[in-house]
């Protein structure tokens, strides 16, 4: 009996070990993206994408896929960077999403981000298909570190219906832009009910395509000058914009915190530089006909970018890695790409993905998203520098003193601007 | 002859009243300033989208709707989000009253070698603000395998300086004969704390606990850092998940999230003000 007994418990405990083999083998491996995409449509359609994987190719090859909302752009890349900073596999993500030129770089010089390069090649990925616009911060040292995912570029909103019945078109030009302005802009009593156009004080964007739309550029393509401060095309920039605003047809940037779109769709602004993210908002909110044109130029047509790269961080098992390439070959088709465009304002990254009917059917309805699009022709990317960032701080701070606040004039900015430029190159040994 | 009285009645008692008019209205004029953006966050949770960016504002919903709050509870797995916070902030009370009130007691009514050095480094503790020791942490709560859990968020606040020390100043006004008094009577160590002490420190008591609850019921920096996935995260993480920034600041649903996050702080403030008016009111010497 005790024999048997003892057979018996051997048989049981073999067959659990099996059991727990069988199922170690089954388990599906569980990746997890951290990214900056919060509530509403946003948070809603990378919601979406993770379902939709789940259910179909990663169920098929035995991957699961959770998402971390980490909050904005900055906050995400210091909550990788805590991340990292641990060494621990459980708690540093596969999958990133990082803001194209304040974040990539950072960890691509770190060496953190896997070579997607063999990825794509085994995925069959054509890199010629992606807007090469949106490829600037793509690439380090010959490697292949991001991919675009969530990317935007500034248009020109404008009042359509009041533009209409002044018998304004479209501004193509700066020219165009000051005479569109003038004659949009309402005073009643003495006092502007609404302004021309606004301009967010914004001069990573703004201003920097300013100077490649005058042929000069915020930073040289080895990132260790900015050309625009001698050449005088940022002076000549900062001079104009001023002058609109003194001249009271060009409105004051609003505080930081104060929403522009929610002026111009209440009708205060004729026109608005912002983001193509804000367009369904704009659409959905303004109670007029909402028109999108190119951005104004000096004197050539050019277009800045933004918005957020997706990458993949080295230090996780290469299994795990492999795994979330997955996911982001999975973002990276045409039929995601068109559904983040259609249900968002962020762009299509790649150009087959304008023929899906998906986004042929939003253009048709509202053919102001292709305008986004088109600008892309014109795309420019900033060049990867080191202080990039410090200097771009020191800008929107000078600005704000020059438009804001009006406590300087161009020649101090000017001068302001010279003096954080030279302590820049000293600190950083330029 | 009555009517006279009255009338002469009236006179008397608005001119008793005229001095104390302007310290009236100042205090009307204050109250206004407190409450109304209390009472923008909740008629903005109440508009829809447009209505919310006119100007100028409307005082009042013109469409009166839930919408909002909707949104807010259904897509933000706001349940979730409420447990974490309702779990941190009563673990974290409970833990600083186990460690505090011990801790005040010994530093209050015992003399012990390095008694004032003990309480030098509590006092130093209390002027150390959390955003420089938030690394060590993380990697000390990362060694330890709890960035997935609440614990990070409840664990360091264990200790309330500011509690110890408010605390130890009630205890010491307390009497020390009432203190011998009790162990003369054989009064345990922990009696004396629960029976004596603290029913006479209600006051600082309450004081420390709604000073915590507060704290970490809105605490938002800490748990960003110390939480990693959703199923820890605060009410006031998911109130960050509402700014969409590039599709607009939704003001309904922000200050919806807003009106759901203080409400239970506003609920237990209507419910206890009795008791904490009574607390204060309270000596003990009887």
């Amino acid at each position: 009996m005790k024999k048997l007994v003892s057979l018996v418990l051997a048989v049981i405990m073999v067959l659990s070990v099996c059991c727990v083999a069988a199922m170690a083998d089954d388990e599906p491996i569980t990746v997890t993206i951290w990214h900056t995409r919060g509530s509403g449509k946003n948070g809603d359609r990378i919601l979406a994408s993770i379902e939709e994987f789940n259910n179909t190719i990663g169920k098929e090859k035995g991957i699961v896929v959770t998402e971390s909302y980490q909050g904005n752009y900055v906050n995400t890349k210091s909550a990788i960077m805590n991340a990292l900073g641990t060494g621990d596999q459980d708690i540093i993500p596969e999958i990133v999403v990082l803001e194209r030129a304040a974040g990539v770089p950072d960890f691509a010089i770190e060496g953190k981000l896997v070579d997607l390069t063999p990825y794509v090649e085994a995925s069959g990925i054509d890199m010629e298909n992606f807007q090469q616009a949106l490829l600037g911060f793509s690439y380090y040292e010959g490697e292949l570190i991001a991919l675009p995912y969530i990317r935007s570029t500034p248009v020109f909103y404008y009042n359509k219906t009041v533009a209409d019945e002044l018998g304004l078109k479209a501004p193509e030009t700066i020219e165009d832009m000051i005479e569109f302005g003038k004659k949009m802009t309402l005073v009643e009593n003495g006092e502007t009910v609404r302004y021309g156009v606004y301009m967010p004080n914004d001069p990573a964007w703004f201003i920097a395509n300013m100077m490649w739309q005058m042929n000069s550029a915020l930073f040289n393509d080895e990132g260790t000058r900015i050309p625009c401060l001698e050449d005088g095309c940022l002076e000549k920039a900062l001079t104009a914009w001023r002058q609109w605003v003194d001249e009271g047809w060009f409105a004051v940037p609003v505080p930081t915190g104060v929403s522009a779109t929610e002026q111009f769709s209440l009708g205060k602004f004729g026109a608005i530089f912002n983001s193509c993210g804000s367009m369904a908002n704009i659409l959905s909110t303004a109670e007029f006909e909402v028109g999108v044109c190119f951005l104004p130029y000096w004197d050539v047509p050019s277009a800045p970018t933004g918005g957020g790269n997706i990458a993949l961080l080295k230090d996780n098992p290469q299994e795990y890695i492999d795994a979330a390439w997955e996911f982001v070959a999975f973002l990276m088709s045409d039929e995601q790409i068109a559904l983040e465009a259609t249900k968002t304002g962020y762009l299509p990254t790649t150009k087959t993905s304008i023929e899906t009917d998906v986004i042929k059917e939003l253009w048709a309805e509202h053919p102001q998203y292709q305008v986004a699009f088109d600008q892309l022709a014109n795309g420019h990317e900033l060049p990867w520098c080191e202080f990039k960032a410090d200097f771009e701080d020191q800008m929107t701070i000078i600005c704000g003193q020059l438009i804001q606040s009006k406590e300087i004039d161009v020649a101090t900015a000017m001068q302001k601007l010279n003096e954080a430029a030279e302590n820049i190159y000293m600190e950083y040994g330029l | 002859m009555d009517k006279a009285l009255r009338a002469e009645q009236r006179r008397r008692h608005l001119r008793n009243y005229l001095p104390h008019l302007p310290g009236d209205i100042i205090k009307i004029l204050a109250m206004l300033i407190f409450v109304f953006p209390f009472y923008w966050m909740l008629i903005t949770a109440f508009k829809t989208y447009k209505e919310s960016i006119i100007v100028p504002p409307t005082l009042l919903p013109y469409s009166f709707t839930v919408d909002a709050f909707i949104t807010v509870i259904t897509k933000l797995n706001w349940f979730t989000y409420a447990r974490n916070t309702i779990v941190v902030t009563l673990s974290v009370i409970v833990l600083q009253l186990l460690v505090m009130v011990p801790a005040s007691y010994a530093f209050s009514k015992f003399r012990f070698y390095g008694q004032g050095l003990f309480f030098g480094v509590v006092l130093v503790a209390f002027m150390i603000p959390t955003q420089i020791t938030f690394i060590t942490t993380y990697m000390t709560m990362a060694d330890w395998k709890l960035l997935k859990t609440l614990w990070p968020q409840i664990i360091p606040f264990g200790a309330n300086a500011f509690g110890i020390f408010l605390l130890r100043q009630s205890f010491k006004q307390i009497p020390d004969e009432i203190v011998e008094s009790a162990k003369l009577d054989s009064a345990s160590e922990l009696q004396i704390m629960t029976r004596i002490l603290l029913p006479m420190s209600k006051s600082a008591m309450i004081t420390i606990a709604l000073f915590s609850f507060v704290g970490h019921w809105n605490s938002y920096f800490w748990p960003l850092v110390m939480s990693i996935t959703e199923e820890v995260r605060p009410l006031t993480i998911a109130i960050e998940k509402l700014k969409e920034i590039e599709y607009g600041l939704q003001w309904p649903q922000i200050m919806a999230g807003n009106v759901l996050l203080v409400l239970p702080v506003v609920i237990i403030y209507i419910f206890a003000s009795k008791k904490i008016i009574q607390a204060f009111a309270y000596r003990g010497m009887k």
